[in-house]
């Protein structure tokens, strides 16, 4: 167990190296170096004039362009091993940490609410789908999953607002935050997530329900609902936990487009725009971040998976 | 060439029991045109397809002509089947277009994947060893580094023409099908053909592309159909974010990011792109289960 968590943070403290390198190499392949002035200024109009000079002043003693590339980038892997980003170009008021504490609470509950709601909708579905497998129920739940799981949650916001907003006046499209306003958002983050994780729960439900300690359940007198409950079911839940777990990591990073349409200030709208600002701060700080909860999230399901399921254990085999 | 490569499998499986026996391959297609669903969704592609390389001899306007005596017309007006935008251009002749700037994307950020896909799953499974570990390590790093991120950066980086965004597109999202490549080479290494094929002296790179790529062509189709549908909505996404191609060249997603400003004043500039978006979508996916049923018909 100790061995296996030593080795996963490695792993992990490697990774966020890689990707905070990738990311720096990339961006210093974009035009203007990483103190660029214009950049630093575009959000200058914040500040008063003094405030503005002291910033583009900082900026120039740590990453100007007469300091050599691979001490900017050791500079600010130093601050953030520290969790300390530095101010970011277009908001030079705000530090990139502070940004990220503001703005991934707001993706996080978006995610959080969209998952919670899609498990209690996909589970249910799921289970129908498998035991009433090859009868119409499942064709048509399955052909309804496989539906959705191809379009993007933009497409299926698009269309929430064109029946509630344009066609019904019930729902607004913006103005965040508020429960009205929250609504149209994690329908359309959790519609296609119902679609992915309905089909997962039904191939993992067929699998259990062909296990022998299912047909022995039944075999001793078991009611049908109380072994599909209370044997089938729990143990299909062990390894849909390990899809939910990073699932739920991978759309708390991943909320940008509804953001964007909804206009809520999330940590991947602010990346958006970072991006087209170039600002360069608050682009590796929300990349490294963004990693680091994905990984964290893949560790933690790892770790669950393992003491809800004790035939897989900590050992070297079972690292990956 | 490609009959000539399949034989050492088909050689090895059915061949044997009856001369007319039918490849693996052309089951594979029989099975796929039974599955009448995924049979009209290719047909339906391969219209768009046409349409798409046809687009200035099927659209009736410029997909950049403007008028601005006609803006926001709406759908069914005399001369505009669909209507007009916001500064007055065609919406149908626009839709249409679009289909160009989906096409270019989907098959150029599928090439860029389906080569660094291929050419890194073969090595590393190939190869193996230090090559393999050193390799599915960078997959791993790229796992962890969230795919919109990736493209966004490297769109900011490179430029919103075309190219700069599927190769952006293709450079995110090659490692699952590197990771199915790597495993089918592990797989089909150790059979009999392929041994023979090295018993008679065919160098590895003979092997790989000659022996054992033929034989893993029904995963990398139904990955190439999932990984179509993906980059297309992967480009809309960056046009949703004002990072897609550049105006005034449409896309789907660019069509969408303009037309929900107008969607409660001109809701047809936003209907029609997003229904021609979702059906193409849905086409794709289900020509995708219809090939992985047709290969694999065990689940």
């Amino acid at each position: 167990m100790i061995r296996f968590l030593f080795w996963r943070l490695v792993r992990i403290v490697l990774s966020v190296i890689a990707v905070s390198l990738i990311t720096f190499l990339l961006l210093q392949a974009a035009p203007g170096n990483f103190a660029d002035i214009q950049r630093v200024t575009s959000g200058a109009t914040q500040l008063t004039p003094s405030q503005a000079q002291e910033a583009i002043g900082q900026f120039q003693t740590r990453y100007g362009p007469q300091v050599p590339m691979w001490k900017q980038y050791l500079r600010f892997m130093q601050g953030a091993i520290r969790w300390d980003f530095g101010p970011s170009y277009k908001y030079p008021n705000l530090t990139v940490q502070h940004i990220i504490a503001m703005a991934f609470p707001v993706s996080a509950s978006l995610a959080l609410m969209a998952v919670a709601i899609a498990v209690l909708i996909a589970v249910p579905l799921g289970v129908i789908a498998a035991v009433r497998q090859n009868t119409w129920i499942d064709y048509s739940t399955m052909f309804l999953v496989t539906s959705g799981r191809a379009l993007p949650s933009y497409l299926f916001a698009i269309v929430l607002i064109l029946i509630f907003s344009r066609a019904l006046h019930w729902l607004p499209t913006s103005g965040w935050p508020g429960v009205k306003q929250t609504i149209m958002p994690v329908a359309a983050l959790a519609l296609p997530s119902i679609a992915i994780m309905a089909r997962y729960i039904r191939t993992s439900m067929l699998e259990t329900l062909r296990q022998d300690y299912i047909v022995t359940a039944r075999a001793k007198g078991g009611g049908f609902s109380a072994v599909v409950m209370r044997h089938a079911l729990r143990n299909s839940l062990i390894p849909f936990i390990t899809i939910v777990g990073p699932y739920l990591a991978a759309l708390m990073t991943g909320t940008v487009f509804i953001e964007s349409i909804f206009a809520i200030p999330g940590l991947g709208l602010y990346f958006a725009q970072a991006a087209a600002a170039r600002d360069m701060p608050l682009l590796m700080g929300a990349t490294i971040f963004f990693a680091l909860i994905l990984m964290v999230a893949n560790l933690l399901v790892d770790i669950a998976y393992r003491l809800l399921d004790p035939r897989i254990g900590f050992g070297p085999t079972g690292g990956r | 060439m490609a009959t000539v490569n399949a034989r050492p499998a088909a050689t090895g499986q059915q061949a044997a029991r009856s001369p007319k026996a039918l490849s693996q391959r052309a089951r594979a297609w029989r099975r796929f045109r039974r599955n009448r669903l995924a049979a009209v969704s290719l047909v339906f592609i391969a219209a768009l397809a046409l349409a798409a390389i046809l687009a200035p001899l099927i659209a009736p306007y410029n997909y950049a002509t403007t008028d601005y005596t006609a803006v926001r017309l709406p759908t069914g007006s005399a001369g505009h089947l669909l209507g007009t935008d916001q500064i007055g251009r065609d919406v149908l002749s626009r839709l249409i277009y679009s289909l160009r700037t989906a096409m270019i994307i989907a098959v150029g950020a599928e090439t860029v994947a389906m080569l660094l896909a291929i050419a890194i799953g073969m090595t590393a499974g190939y190869i193996g060893g230090r090559v393999d570990q050193g390799l599915m390590a960078l997959t791993d790093i790229l796992y962890v580094f969230p795919s919109y991120l990736l493209i966004i950066i490297l769109v900011t980086v490179f430029g919103r023409n075309p190219v700069s965004i599927f190769v952006a597109i293709g450079i995110s999202s090659w490692v699952g099908t590197a990771r199915l490549v790597r495993a089918e080479v592990l797989r089909l290494r150790v059979r009999e053909f392929v041994e023979a094929g090295q018993a008679m002296g065919a160098s590895g790179w003979t092997i790989c592309i000659r022996y054992i790529l033929p034989n893993a062509v029904g995963p990398l189709l139904v990955s190439l159909s999932f990984g179509i549908p993906g980059a297309i909505i992967a480009e809309a996404g960056l046009a949703l974010l004002g990072l897609g191609v550049q105006p005034p060249t449409p896309s789907w997603g660019s069509m969408i990011q303009e037309g929900i400003q107008w969607i409660f004043v001109a809701p047809h500039m936003i209907v029609w792109p997003t229904g021609l978006f979702a059906v193409t979508m849905l086409a794709f996916t289900w020509v995708g289960d219809g090939l992985r049923d047709a290969f694999d018909p065990r689940e």
